[in-house]
């Protein structure tokens, strides 16, 4: 960890809208955010809660036309006096062609989709390096062979020229890895970047990705479902529920205090081993985009919902540490409709 | 206990062929299954983990002849009797399949997306042409309803349910003729964490009350341990150790146990893990190392290891271990460091208004 932690990446206010037949799907609704510098930041949630568009869209990567950022700001604070916003920005433009790869760099889920096939991994690092970097092919070939030994290839010298087929899961996420740093970024996002490895490759993955923060000094943004990487891995954590922040504190708050019963309800529905109490699951399955309630939108499933819960959307009550979107914790809310 | 076994794999073999150049000749094998045997008793769980490729799919397959077994026999209990089903015919077959089903990973693609729920869950009827047209959908009906689906839905298709009916739906197809025992391949990793809760709390209430034996194939160890009585853990197509799950868990016999449970993400941010990382990944199937499998990977691994393959042998009673030095190694089972639960305090957020906030201990 930094000295310094302060502020690297705002979001305010972002909602991202996709355009379908069956209507506006709003997967991201609304969001804010701080990413500190040299920090582990976690978003968890189940599938469809807007996780991974909140990454895409920091990293202008929406399918346009169908989807777009309708509002908000995403605030960059990098290397000059005067933060950047990159929801503002061109996404085909220059200045976020800088930023994508150079300043930000992204992980992803699948490592061999994300891979080109029929280049080999040094030809996609040298061009990722030569892109953004004043150097020679002969220069970013060098760089590229020392940033594939640092992330654990065996043999990077001959490696170099493999085909992404030529290579396991878990190396072809560790050669991921070496292009997402390739250019030093400040923040790396990990979108699930363990999902699809084994679980000795995973345990791997993610000591790499702690040795690498320590060298490099980046803020990691973590996004995953499961609460165990999220536990070992993030300083503060947001829950998200339905394109909604629903809380946010730091992990030890997260875990061991809970206040909003979604993420209550999560962590009461991990089989934990050693213990041999049943599970208490949360009741019925996340809604479908298109017939999301009004209201608090996790109303439908709470064990603890109010009258108004079901009219009113309840907004962020901040406490010392953490902040939770849950009218359970209103001053006014509670008297009135308390059972 | 003979009598109450259901299913005895003793030996079971599968090779897969590598076919290359154009006469498609066969220039080498992919032991996926080798050599493996284990038994489940009635009404029991018998989980079986293992990383991708170490053959837990391929040996579900083929206890249900989904493959056809390379060598080895797979017994199974029919009216009280243990039965060789690798020499069965079709239409034997189609008798023991009543008895013995299958519910698979993804519920997305094992079910037809063109039929009903309905025609679905009665399918297994049909082809067994059991009862008529009203009494299947009686039976339809009730399984529906065992499942915890809402049986006014039985005329739609699919596509209009979420991952956890339409997997809901898979475990009432094969409740259908009322087997004795179900092979579950991954029926929980494809779903979001709370509705794997809900499907793994019904697999396990559906046990109580029908007597079910599973066989529960999956990856995660947290899933395995919560619904397993007894847990094989497998590694390149062989058994590296077999014992009840909280031994398994608490004390394992063979390194490779100790290093899968070591890799498991705790979910508790103030627990303190003393991880040895296992280097490498799995070997290929083609071409597996000599003598033990997992010697390329073993922090513990000598020169024996390399010439000799270790046999499964049964220590302490009723448990097996695949290792020249299981008797001496001193390996540590899964700890959370320290604390014993996952600490929430907040029990019920209602309580915890207006309280302070408790610092978390540690």
């Amino acid at each position: 960890m930094t000295e310094q932690q302060d502020t690297l990446l705002r979001v305010s206010g972002l909602k991202t809208h996709f355009r379908t037949e069956q209507g506006t799907i709003r997967a991201v609704d609304g969001i804010d955010f701080e990413i500190k510098r040299g920090e582990t930041f976690g978003i968890v949630g189940e599938s469809g809660c807007g996780k991974s568009v909140t990454a895409y869209s920091i990293m202008q990567l929406i399918e346009r036309p169908q989807g777009d950022i309708v509002s908000g700001s995403i605030e960059y604070m990098g290397e000059g006096a005067r933060p950047i916003d990159i929801a503002a920005l061109d996404p085909n433009g220059p200045d976020m062609r800088n930023l994508r790869g150079n300043e930000i760099g992204m992980i992803f889920q699948e490592p061999m989709t994300s891979l080109n096939p029929i280049y080999t991994i040094g030809n996609q690092i040298i061009e990722a390096i030569v892109l953004h970097q004043r150097v020679s092919k002969m220069e970013a070939r060098k760089r590229a062979i020392e940033l594939l030994d640092r992330v654990g290839l065996s043999d990077p010298r001959s490696q170099i020229d493999d085909y992404p087929h030529q290579l396991s899961g878990g190396m072809r996420q560790r050669v991921m890895i070496a292009m997402a740093l390739s250019c030093n970024p400040r923040l790396l996002i990990a979108d699930e970047p363990t999902t699809a490895l084994d679980v000795t490759v995973e345990a791997q993955i993610l000591d790499l990705m702690r040795d690498l923060q320590q060298d490099f000094g980046m803020s990691i943004m973590l996004i995953t479902h499961n609460l165990g990487v999220v536990a070992e891995n993030c300083d503060r954590v947001m829950v998200m529920y339905l394109g909604k922040v629903i809380e946010e504190g730091s992990a030890v708050d997260i875990f061991y205090n809970p206040r909003h019963p979604y993420t209550h309800g999560l962590l009461e529905s991990i089989p934990q081993i050693g213990l041999s109490s049943r599970l208490t699951p949360i009741e019925g399955a996340v809604p479908m985009m298109q017939d999301i309630p009004t209201g608090c939108t996790f109303a439908p499933r709470c064990p603890h919902v109010m009258a108004i819960c079901e009219d009113d959307p309840p907004m962020l009550f901040p406490s010392d540490s953490e902040r939770t979107k849950c009218w359970l914790y209103s001053e006014e809310a509670l008297p009135q409709h308390a059972k | 206990m003979p009598s109450e076994t259901v299913l005895q794999v003793h030996e079971l073999k599968k090779y897969f062929p590598i076919r290359k150049g154009i006469l498609k000749r066969t220039v080498g094998w992919i032991r996926a299954v080798d050599e493996v045997s284990f038994s489940v008793s009635a009404g029991q769980t018998l989980g079986l983990v293992g990383e991708s490729g170490c053959g837990k799919t391929t040996t579900g397959r083929c206890i249900l002849r989904l493959y056809e077994p390379t060598a080895g026999s797979i017994l199974y209990r029919l009216d009280d009797q243990l039965e060789n089903i690798v020499e069965f015919n079709h239409a034997e077959m189609k008798r023991v399949r009543q008895k013995l089903q299958i519910i698979f990973q993804d519920p997305f693609s094992s079910l037809d997306p063109r039929m009903t729920i309905h025609d679905i869950i009665a399918e297994p009827l049909r082809i067994n042409r059991i009862g008529t047209r009203a009494q299947q959908s009686d039976r339809v009906e009730e399984l529906m309803d065992l499942v915890g689906l809402n049986a006014s839905q039985m005329n739609r298709y699919p596509h209009e349910f979420s991952g956890g009916q339409r997997q809901r739906i898979g475990i009432a197809r094969a409740l259908a003729l009322n087997p004795e025992m179900i092979v579950c391949d991954e029926p929980v990793s494809a779903l979001d964490v709370s509705v794997q809760a809900q499907v793994l709390n019904l697999l396990m209430d559906l046990q109580e009350r029908l007597n079910l034996a599973y066989l529960f194939i999956a990856h995660d160890l947290s899933v395995v341990e919560y619904i397993s009585k007894r847990v094989v853990v497998m590694y390149l197509g062989k058994i590296v150790e077999i014992a009840d799950a909280t031994d398994l868990y608490q004390s394992p016999r063979h390194p490779y146990t100790e290093a899968l449970l070591g890799a498991i993400p705790i979910p508790d941010p103030l627990a303190k893990r003393t991880r040895k990382p296992l280097t490498g990944t799995v070997p290929s199937a083609a071409n597996p190392p000599s003598g033990c499998n997992f010697r390329t990977r073993c922090a513990y691994a000598q020169d024996v290891c390399a010439r000799e393959e270790p046999p499964l042998t049964q220590i302490d009673g009723d448990r097996s271990v695949a290792c020249h030095f299981a008797d001496e190694l001193e390996l540590t089972g899964f700890s959370r460091g320290g604390t014993s639960r996952l600490p929430i305090h907040s029990a019920l957020p209602n309580m915890n208004y207006g309280s302070s906030m408790a610092g978390a201990p540690g």
